[in-house]
């Protein structure tokens, strides 16, 4: 099967934050334990392209 | 029969919290239907988000932008799983236009409503909204050209399900355009043993 990746983008604490999953219980602890370095892109959006044979 | 030949219930009958996990996901997204994200803003071409209507804007919750990476064309049958707001539905809606048909699949209702009156805002109407889930999608084999999905493979129990799934309602040489999460190092177990951890 013809597998590709495509487009890619940081995906940091930021973004987590905008989405239902991300309590903000949790977005305290992930801005408490990761290291504020890592914090833009812990990490990334990715499009995947398939094509069945 | 002896007891060996037994198949035992086992102390749970959710496998490894399968259940636990898709109604963590189907309560967290529940609760954000109507509610403003900027998502979108970060995602999607000016161009893309000026045909859309403000509510399919503010309720797009994918994480990258399949549409655009999928090179549609008139005439395809595309399907849109987990299509939420239905930003995606609408756009690949548009881009099949006038013959191709989108399909908007999701497994809450209400969500499907509220993508469903986006699309009548957009006036879009080669579109359908289908009730179901992405490891069990009501279509029948072999009846899509493209499938597409925006942040949603990572919150499923099961995704060799999901692909398998994906699979199967494609043509051949049908194309699968999926947005999603991957991470690279590792987080600290705090964080992926929280739900959101299904997040990747």
């Amino acid at each position: 099967m013809d597998i590709r990746r495509g487009e890619e983008l940081p995906f940091g604490v930021d973004e987590c934050e905008q989405y239902p999953l991300f309590t903000p219980e949790l977005i305290a602890l992930m801005r408490r334990l990761i290291p504020p370095q890592r914090q833009p892109a812990v990490a990334r959006s990715v499009v995947f392209h398939a094509r069945k044979p | 029969m002896s007891d060996h030949q037994h198949i035992r219930a086992p102390a749970s009958d959710d496998l490894l919290g399968q259940r636990t996990v898709r109604d963590l996901v189907r309560q967290a997204y529940r609760a954000v239907i109507g509610a403003r994200s900027s998502v979108a803003e970060r995602l999607y071409d000016p161009s893309q988000l000026a045909v859309l209507p403000r509510g399919a804007v503010e309720q797009a919750l994918g994480v990258g932008n399949p549409v655009r990476a999928a090179d549609l064309g008139p005439g395809e049958v595309v399907v849109d799983l987990g299509c939420g707001g239905g930003i995606d539905t609408i756009l690949a809606a548009l881009a099949v236009a006038p013959d191709g048909r989108a399909i908007g699949l999701d497994m809450l209702p209400e969500m499907l409503a509220v993508a469903a009156r986006h699309a009548a805002e957009a006036q879009v109407t080669n579109v359908e909204w289908v009730q179901g889930e992405i490891e069990a999608i009501p279509l029948p084999d072999a009846s899509a050209d493209v499938a597409i999905s925006n942040g949603v493979i990572n919150l499923s129990p099961r995704k060799s399900r999901a692909f398998a799934e994906i699979y199967r309602i494609l043509r051949s040489g049908g194309r699968m355009v999926v947005a999603d999460i991957i991470v690279d190092e590792d987080l600290p177990p705090e964080v992926v043993t929280s739900a959101a951890a299904w997040a990747g």
